[in-house]
């Protein structure tokens, strides 16, 4: 089953009330947020009236808020080699 | 005003007489249209309740149902296999600083080969480190006084950097896409300590108060020492099981300085 994965790129303020109130029906309330719906002819139609403001991808899956923030989560770039504790039982080092 | 109100009575007459006379029969119209339609509407479903009707409910439930199996699959790419990630709490293993295990032996070009021991044989090394994403530039013996406090290490614990953009000598870099396999070569750091800045007071005032409130806050640092910065000589590498394979695009380069 598919789903639209929806990121809001631009504000709707200044934009007339229509566009607001289709963003508040899609579930995007602040800039970079992003929301997942099933592929429907209602929602294609609510995300046309919006096309200027969002950013439309087609995914196979919906994805948790934490799977979306873990795709920007860059690695730590570090791991413990040894710790101090380790250390005291060897004396070579 | 005895005329005025009998007028009156007169016209609301008029207007309740008048009104149910003209348009009794548009409403009965109406009202056996709608009779029409609701009959319509009722006999549409029952003569086609086995083609169209169910479709919709039918095969919407299921969806529904399947939606939550069908969700957990894509939880295999995060290394999790039984449980999406939902909270903050849920990270996997892969970007957590635990030592990484490898499945596929290190791959190394023909041309990186031929290159490698001119910038393994010219010491000292420098590494651009990246840790959560940000660079470090390290050479052996540097202090290093990180812009946070890293999270369950001691002093005299020891690090491995496994992330770099670029390892180099005096004459040679070699580059990453982003970045470089962490088996070509090794960044020791031994943490010496933790680091804290002056207590900072910050005054904080509402209008029309007399009450002033001090926000404090005083940061700590975690302290460093780069133990070494070493890339391995080919031998080396072939030794730990490395593979040679073709020039490919996207397989990081050594570049002598310009």
């Amino acid at each position: 089953m598919a789903f639209f994965r929806i990121t809001l790129l631009r504000s709707a303020i200044g934009l007339p009330r229509r566009s607001t109130d289709v963003l508040k029906a899609l579930g995007l309330k602040k800039r970079m947020a992003t929301v997942f719906h099933a592929v429907s002819p209602s929602v294609a139609g609510q995300i046309m009236k919006v096309k200027e403001l969002v950013q439309v991808e087609e995914c196979q899956y919906r994805l948790t808020k934490q799977e979306v923030h873990l795709e920007r989560k860059p690695d730590p770039g570090y791991y413990l080699e040894k710790s101090s504790s380790e250390q005291r039982g060897d004396t070579s080092l | 005003m005895f005329s005025r109100s009998a007028l009156r009575s007169f016209a609301s007459e008029l207007r309740w007489t008048a009104p149910s006379t003209i348009s009794s029969a548009p409403l009965q119209q109406r009202a056996c249209l709608h009779q029409t339609a609701s009959l319509m509407d009722s006999q549409q479903p029952q003569s086609q309740s086995s083609f169209t009707h169910p479709e919709s409910p039918l095969s919407a439930t299921p969806r529904a149902q399947d939606a939550k199996p069908k969700g957990i699959p894509p939880s295999n790419n995060f290394n999790e296999a039984t449980m999406t990630p939902q909270t903050r709490a849920d990270v996997p293993i892969a970007k957590q600083p635990v030592e990484p295990t490898f499945t596929s032996p290190l791959k190394v070009t023909k041309s990186m080969l031929s290159q490698l021991p001119h910038l393994a044989g010219q010491k000292p090394h420098y590494v651009v480190a990246q840790l959560h994403a940000r660079p470090y530039l390290l050479t052996e013996g540097d202090h290093l006084r990180l812009p946070f406090l890293m999270p369950k290490v001691k002093a005299g614990d020891i690090l491995r950097f496994n992330r770099a953009s670029a390892v180099g000598s005096r004459d040679f870099t070699m580059k990453g896409t982003p970045t470089i396999d962490e088996r070509i070569y090794e960044c020791r750091v031994r943490v010496t300590g933790v680091d804290s800045e002056p207590l900072r007071i910050k005054e904080k005032t509402k209008r029309r108060q007399r009450h002033v409130k001090h926000a404090t806050s005083k940061h700590r640092y975690t302290l460093m020492r780069v133990m070494d910065v070493r890339v391995k000589t080919p031998e080396e590498l072939l030794a730990e099981g490395a593979v040679i394979v073709e020039d490919g695009e996207d397989a990081s380069v050594i570049e002598p300085r310009s």
